[in-house]
């Protein structure tokens, strides 16, 4: 556990400028990329998310920070503290942790 | 083979007689005897983007290179100038390269074809790609009329575009799907935009079957629906358990992945809704078509999404018929089994930009 803030940025996890992310399995590929142990054991998580990028779905939230939400809830924390989202995204973000906490089966 | 296209050559208003077409292609591709086909569209009055769409994949695949017999394909231009041009701009001889007009009145979004592509952590999927575009697309047609989607607005469509898309994959058989889309200038600020979205593939009450099962918790509330309807002998020719479980798919939170993932299962009810809200014009409604397998459903205006209370918690529902209820039989008008089959799913909008009316929308007082 290295406790160090992680900042995600999401320009490397795109291609043709793409202004859309979404589908958990995008998610799911991310997050092997950064690693799980990495996003769970941060302190803090932010996002470098380019101007252009319009839309970060609940889904690819979801795939990328759904198993990180649900280890934050098992050991105490808040994910809302922790993970840090740009206003612009903040309620597709409150979605998804409602949903990675909704039902174990989505995980 | 001579093939006289329907009059109305329509999926929303003539969708039988449309796909009669479609079948007689199908047949083309799969007959050695067939070596040329003749397109006649020359009495054409009416021809919308969705059926204009299906026949150019059709004609595609007839002609593609790969095929080891080649069929010779020819055919008449509308009479009427007006469609003439459609088809021109964005119809069969668009996407076959025969013809390559865009013209000044009118906004295209070239038919393309899209493929479920496998994620990677660093290449975005052509969903996403797809997405975007067809929202910059969307945001231009608004652009066209002096109007713009914000920030907000664009990340609310590409939620409900992706997950249309991503249900297009999820029951594709070729893994393809295709958009096709138009916005013609018919005044001052104001458009009438045409948007298809299809795929070959398992119509939507086959994978809602599957559900069945399931220990999906829609299992229940399916079986007893089916029930209800039988037992009071509600199913018709018109009216059976297939076009229930379609109509079922399409309210909220309900989706034939439920079982797996309780965030689907918004994006049709959420699209019909946005349309339904900003896609009038002063004198017309929007109007959308879902055709899966040999079922058909027409949005109009005539029925709405409303919210609904069940067991305590708000959902939004629409049943097209008077009370909203889905223990009653839909309005067979708008909901029913129709004699030909599509072999997949088709999602065919018709909607207007339309200034005046979006200004009272914006004041708070839009027109009914």
């Amino acid at each position: 556990m290295d406790h160090q803030p992680l900042n995600i940025n999401l320009d490397l996890y795109r291609t043709a400028k793409s202004p859309v992310f979404a589908g958990r399995d995008r998610g799911i590929e991310v997050k092997k990329k950064i690693t799980l142990e990495r996003l769970n054991s941060a302190s803090e998580i932010s996002f470098s998310i380019p101007d252009d990028v319009y839309a970060l779905n609940s889904s690819f939230l979801l795939g990328l920070l759904g198993e990180t939400i649900k280890f934050h809830k098992k050991n105490g924390l808040d994910s809302s503290q922790i993970i840090k989202v740009p206003d612009e995204f903040k309620s597709t973000f409150e979605e998804t942790i409602r949903e990675a906490q909704q039902d174990d089966c989505l995980l | 083979m001579r093939l006289e296209i329907p009059q109305n050559f329509s999926m929303i208003e003539n969708c039988e007689k449309t796909m009669d077409v479609f079948e007689k292609l199908v047949f083309s591709t799969n007959n050695n005897k067939v070596k040329k086909i003749f397109f006649n569209q020359e009495n054409c009055r009416n021809i919308d983007l969705c059926a204009e769409t299906v026949a150019a994949v059709l004609l595609k695949d007839l002609n593609d290179a790969d095929r080891k017999k080649k069929i010779n394909l020819s055919g008449h231009y509308p009479q009427d100038d007006d469609l003439m041009r459609i088809v021109c701009a964005s119809g069969v001889t668009k996407y076959l390269k025969i013809s390559n007009l865009n013209p000044q009145d009118m906004l295209l979004f070239e038919l393309r074809e899209g493929r479920r592509t496998k994620s990677t952590a660093t290449t975005s999927t052509e969903k996403e790609i797809q997405s975007g575009k067809l929202i910059e697309y969307l945001d231009d047609c608004l652009n066209s009329c002096e109007w713009e989607l914000k920030k907000e607005g664009k990340q609310y469509l590409s939620r409900i575009v992706a997950e249309i898309l991503d249900n297009a994959e999820g029951h594709s058989k070729t893994s393809s799907w295709w958009i096709n889309a138009y916005l013609k200038n018919t005044g001052n600020k104001t458009g009438e935009c045409h948007l298809v979205i299809f795929n070959f593939g398992i119509p939507i009450y086959e994978s809602m079957k599957d559900v069945l099962s399931t220990k999906s918790p829609l299992n229940g509330a399916i079986t007893r629906l089916i029930k209800q309807h039988s037992s009071r002998k509600f199913f018709s020719k018109v009216w059976d358990e297939n076009v229930l479980l379609t109509l079922y798919s399409l309210q909220e939170g309900v989706s034939s992945k439920l079982s797996t993932d309780p965030t689907r299962g918004n994006g049709l009810a959420d699209l019909v809704q946005f349309f339904q809200k900003i896609g009038k014009s002063a004198d017309k409604d929007p109007v959308m078509v879902l055709i899966s397998g040999d079922v058909f459903i027409k949005f109009d205006n005539v029925y709405e999404m409303k919210i609904v209370t069940d067991n305590g918690n708000k959902r939004r529902q629409i049943a097209f018929n008077t009370n909203n209820s889905l223990m009653d039989p839909p309005d067979p008008d708008k909901v029913k089994k129709i004699k030909r089959y599509f072999p997949g799913t088709l999602y065919s909008f018709k909607f207007y930009i339309d200034n005046d009316y979006m200004e009272k929308l914006q004041n708070g007082s839009p027109t009914t």
